[in-house]
């Protein structure tokens, strides 16, 4: 269902227009037969007080017209009942005796007591005829059908349209209604989705509606254990690692001295250093992953310098580069973001590392530093091998290693630097994109982040 | 009153009944209702236009164009419903098979356009002839208002009563719904060139007037649910049936020759 607010408001509508409508066409029906018998009614009245104020004969000749005697002018009552309605009578005989101005000279309907309808004076009527024995007379009153019908009809109209005009004001009103009943629902989706990603706390609602409270309670029983899973999977990882640290620190004095020991080291003890060496390394990793994962880094954003923190971070991985021979340059100037001065570093360092360790000797690796506007952009630039178009997004995955171990490179390496590097981007809220480099030939990591606003920021500055 | 009651209602049913049963079809298909746009802007210009020339139309073919216009969007509007349900068969095949944007708007703003078009014309001449000319507005607008209120209420109700189904059953439904609409438009339109002397006028084959009259609000609405006429001449009853079987014809060819893509033949499966 798209929309719970639309289907109530539209079936709500819809029942509403249904019931009051067919409701009205019925009593619209009623009153029409109502009225029709009512004007009935209203023929018959008419009809015996003239049976009873009529002349009884016909003394002059010719038949006498009502108008004179008992009505007032026609116009005066336009399009009344009364205005409208026709008489004759006639005695015994069948000699006409008097009639209104609008009946015929010739008898509208046969002597026969009883209502009819029929056609005189190019209109439809209804007629009653009534006789009075005592009186000996025959007394005739016809209305026409059609100013029945509009005269009872424009009555109960009247009835009709406000209830035909009233269904777009209760849309609105219930449209309105419906919102605000559906409020509690928007009020918790607002509470869960407002939350910081690392916030499992239960979600807490004032008044929350009968209806809602299994699902505000199965929310907060899910978060619960979420928040009791994430801390078991945080400690493992990070206990894990920790007490991994000693045992690797022990192997490797122990290889150091047994190294030391021997007049001649043999390639396997050599291999097996470096072994050692790439698992202590991938201990730390895993150490500082765990530590920046955005929902449960506990973030303390400060203004940092990020084109000095390059440069410290440079001076430490330096030796690694000049071992290599690899030509490095630093360009930019001073650029101020709001960051995690740790977590920063070591994306800084993840990234040198990567350019470095998968790049040949003599290769040339460049990082510029730049503000421009409102982001600070931060361009790590290698002459290496690169990464093809289709697996720049593979490569932040754990453990993921381009070719796996048959790495091009030869270069052994946890898996996790562009992970952690993913993880620190993501915690500032930037932007990353791996291409290829234009002018180096090789891997382009380019990373936006968002500048310091204030001057006041600027001033505590951290590096 | 009455009369506004049921002649805007019969229009407005028919109408109803068509275009909710192609949004929920649209939504089994996975698409939303943006084409909905199209068909009504297509639908609003084609009722105003053919109400607007209706005269030039009445006098065209020897004083039958409208009954030949009638006929030719009520034969359109059914070829379409039989290509909606081709299309749908092949949805309940494949279910990842997407039908084509273009196709969809072809298929599902050309029926409802011309269902407007045709339904929007008699109501607009309904209402200008007997409310605007013979000076009834407030009857006219009270019985039309009702009319339609009842019309869109029944259709609100349909269209939730289709969404409410699964997506598989859903389409069977709108497939069934489409053939009797489109046999009911077919028999209409053997009525419209039978009184144009297109068709041979022939006698009533049967008369269930007095069952189900034509002009009560039953007969109303079985005519726009499933085309009922009291008293059909043979050839709306071999149109009504020649209909329903084409378009079956139509459904099981896609269900038999459509291929699932990947799913190969025998001989690629060796």
């Amino acid at each position: 269902m798209a929309s719970i607010r639309l289907f109530l408001t539209l079936t709500l509508i819809a029942i509403i227009v249904l019931v009051s409508f067919l409701s009205s066409l019925r009593g619209y029906r009623e009153s029409m037969s109502e009225a029709e018998t009512l004007f009935d009614m209203q023929l018959q009245e008419h009809a015996k007080l003239l049976s009873l104020i009529s002349p009884s004969t016909n003394t002059s000749g010719a038949a006498k017209l009502l108008e004179e005697l008992v009505l007032p002018k026609q116009g005066d009552l336009e399009l009344s009942a009364e205005s409208l309605i026709a008489y004759q009578v006639f005695d015994d005989q069948g000699v006409l005796v008097m009639r209104s101005v609008m009946a015929p000279s010739v008898a509208m309907s046969p002597l026969e007591v009883g209502y009819s309808d029929r056609n005189f004076s190019g209109y439809r009527w209804r007629v009653l005829v009534i006789h009075n024995p005592d009186e000996q007379r025959w007394v005739m009153a016809a209305q026409r059908l059609d100013v029945r019908y509009e005269l009872a009809e424009s009555v109960i109209l009247e009835a009709v349209i406000p209830t035909v005009l009233s269904i777009p004001l209760a849309a609105v009103l219930i449209w309105f209604i419906v919102g605000y009943g559906l409020r509690p629902i928007g009020q918790l989706a607002q509470a869960v989705r407002s939350r910081e990603v690392s916030d499992l706390s239960a979600v807490r609602l004032d008044n929350v509606p009968g209806e809602l409270t299994p699902l505000t309670l199965s929310t907060n029983d899910l978060l619960r254990r979420l928040q009791s899973s994430f801390n078991r999977e945080k400690r493992f990882a990070a206990d894990a690692a920790h007490e991994l640290r000693t045992p690797i620190s022990i192997l490797k004095v122990q290889i150091h001295n047994l190294l030391e020991e021997m007049a001649a080291p043999s390639a396997t003890l050599q291999e097996l250093q470096l072994s050692i060496d790439a698992m202590g390394h991938l201990v730390e990793q895993i150490l500082v992953l765990n530590r920046t994962a955005p929902d449960q880094y506990m973030v303390q954003f400060l203004p940092i310098d990020l084109y000095k923190l390059a440069q410290e971070v440079i001076s430490s991985e330096y030796e690694a580069i000049l071992e290599r021979e690899q030509h490095f340059d630093l360009e930019g100037s001073s650029a101020i973001i709001r960051g995690d001065a740790t977590a920063l570093r070591s994306l800084v360092s993840n990234l040198i590392a990567n350019a470095s360790k998968y790049s040949p000797n003599h290769a040339r690796i460049r990082m510029r530093i730049a503000q421009r506007g409102t982001r600070v952009s931060m361009l790590v630039e290698d002459s290496g091998p690169g990464i093809p178009a289709g697996y720049r997004e593979r490569v932040f995955d754990r453990f993921y290693r381009l070719d796996g171990d048959r790495h091009a490179s030869g270069v052994s390496g946890s898996g996790l630097g562009l992970a952690i590097v993913k993880h620190i981007v993501e915690m500032h809220s930037a932007d990353i994109e791996l291409s290829s480099s234009k002018e180096l030939g090789g891997l382009c990591v380019s990373i936006q982040f968002d500048a310091a606003e204030t001057k006041q920021e600027h001033k505590g500055i951290l590096t | 009153m009455t009369d506004a009651v049921v002649i805007v209602l019969r229009e407005v049913l028919e109408a109803m009944l068509l275009i909710c049963m192609l949004m929920a079809s649209s939504t089994a298909m996975g698409y939303r209702f943006r084409w909905m746009a199209l068909a009504l802007l297509l639908g609003v210009c084609g009722a105003t236009a053919y109400a607007l020339r209706l005269e030039q139309i009445s006098m065209a073919f020897e004083g039958f164009g409208q009954e030949i216009v009638n006929s030719t969007l009520l034969i359109a509007i059914a070829v379409l419903l039989a290509a909606h349900n081709f299309l749908a068969v092949k949805q309940l095949k494949d279910s990842k098979y997407r039908i084509p944007y273009g196709l969809l708007l072809l298929v599902f703003a050309g029926t409802v356009s011309m269902a407007m078009t045709r339904e929007g014309a008699e109501i607009y001449l309904y209402g200008y002839s007997y409310g605007v000319l013979a000076d009834n507005m407030s009857s006219v607008f009270s019985g039309g208002a009702i009319g339609m209120g009842i019309g869109l209420s029944i259709g609100t109700f349909f269209y939730y009563a289709l969404k409410s189904l699964p997506r598989n059953k859903r389409l069977i439904t709108c497939c069934v719904v489409s053939l009797v609409l489109a046999a009911g438009m077919m028999g209409q339109a053997a009525l419209y060139l039978s009184q144009a002397d297109l068709l041979p006028s022939q006698g009533a084959l049967w008369d269930t007037s007095n069952v189900f009259s034509e002009s009560s609000l039953v007969g109303e609405l079985l005519h726009a649910a499933i085309g009922y006429e009291a008293s059909p001449s043979l050839t709306q009853v071999l149109l009504y049936l020649g209909s329903i079987l084409t378009s079956l014809l139509a459904m099981f060819a896609a269900w038999f020759l459509y291929r699932k893509p990947g799913s190969g033949d025998a001989g690629d499966a060796r």
